[in-house]
């Protein structure tokens, strides 16, 4: 009984965080504001420091999946979010990528709950992977951009692609990083006390079932630029 | 010091330290001029002569000499042909991208449309185009060509 009552609420929670993520992507999409005035010159090429886009909501959602329903829902929270709201807003054909990077995110709150970092002791652990997770994201799409050809397939190309690519990273790393301080922090504390928040546990089975999903989903990614 | 007021330290340090790197950074890049709070000053004086050469087929190819201002961009310069109906332009700006992709180019009454087989590229100076193409800026005595490919 007390199983089925705790499935339910990890279901519950999972359709929540996917009914949240949806919502305001759907609301905020074209509803930001332009990118402020601060500009940023590298590698011979100025560009607007930020470039705004809402990459923090799917982000902390998958990463909240992870941290906290783990196992299936590492994955599965983070590409119901991407596909249903792809399906009102359309997406690019680095799509891939961007799924496969978001259920990455998801991957790694999950390692961090499986390492029992869900404790006031270990919060700078858990922004400071957050922070890895971002860049490591960012890193992973545009890799995608750049083997999908819309760079040419040399060094250069790969250079120009990031240098580009700066200005989404910093935003990315900006908001996803406070959003992730106002959100997990309390939700750990809230954890840590015992108040609301219950323990999921996840058998091995559906952990080994986790990591090879996300592996093979970017598997897929890269396999779909070279077919 | 007791062990307690030690672990507070060190705990506020690794959420402090990160923040004054990053601040140190920014402000540091303000004082090298890598940080900038005035978009980039355009030249907006004088004009510049390209040539845009569009490639439909082997057969159909749209050729015309251009002036027009400094700092046109290889976009700006596909829609300044477009000005006297001779060529029609569609396109999408890709925000994921931050750049503009051209889908179609008509000439002629005949829709020359990206699909799963064909798409638009740009060369310039007998070179790939390695930005978006409302990001390039032609340079005068350019040779700006767009190619209808196929994959």
């Amino acid at each position: 009984m007390k199983n089925v009552l705790l499935n339910k609420n990890r279901i519950m929670l999972g359709i929540l965080l996917v009914v949240v993520g949806v919502i305001l992507r759907v609301l905020l999409h074209n509803n930001l504001p332009g990118s402020p005035s601060i500009y940023i010159t590298i590698n011979g090429i100025t560009q607007p420091m930020f470039m705004l886009d809402l990459f923090f909501v799917v982000a902390v959602i998958s990463i909240l999946s992870g941290l906290i329903l783990g196992g299936y829902y590492t994955f599965i929270v983070p590409i119901s979010v991407m596909v249903l709201t792809d399906l009102i807003i359309g997406n690019n054909w680095i799509l891939l990528f961007t799924w496969s990077g978001f259920a990455l995110l998801g991957l790694l709150g999950y390692l961090l709950k499986t390492s029992n970092s869900l404790t006031i002791e270990k919060i700078p652990k858990v922004l400071g992977v957050g922070v890895g997770g971002i860049l490591l994201y960012d890193i992973w799409t545009n890799f995608g951009t750049w083997l999908g050809g819309w760079y040419t397939h040399t060094f250069e190309g790969l250079v120009l692609c990031y240098t580009y690519a700066l200005p989404f990273m910093f935003w990315h790393l900006l908001s996803a990083t406070v959003t992730l301080t106002i959100i997990v922090v309390p939700v750990i504390y809230l954890k840590e006390h015992k108040i609301t928040i219950p323990e999921f546990i996840v058998n091995p089975f559906e952990k080994r079932v986790t990591i090879a999903a996300v592996s093979l989903l970017m598997l897929l990614s890269i396999l779909s630029t070279i077919l | 010091m007791g062990h307690d007021t030690k672990w507070k330290i060190v705990y506020v340090s690794k959420l402090l330290i990160p923040i004054i790197v990053v601040v140190i950074l920014f402000i540091s890049g303000i004082y090298a001029g890598v940080v900038t709070f005035e978009p980039p000053k355009k030249n907006i004086e004088g004009e510049i002569t390209a040539m845009l050469t569009v490639y439909f087929n082997n057969e159909t190819i749209y050729s015309k000499s251009i002036k027009t201002p400094a700092n046109t961009t290889v976009y700006d310069l596909l829609l300044k042909a477009a000005e006297n109906n001779e060529i029609e332009v569609e396109s999408t700006y890709w925000e994921s991208f931050d750049s503009i992709v051209v889908d179609c180019i008509t000439y002629n009454g005949v829709r020359y449309e990206s699909d799963s087989n064909h798409y638009w590229a740009y060369y310039i100076n007998g070179e790939p185009g390695m930005q978006g193409a409302d990001k390039q800026i032609v340079e005068d005595n350019d040779l700006v060509e767009w190619k209808f490919m196929e994959f």
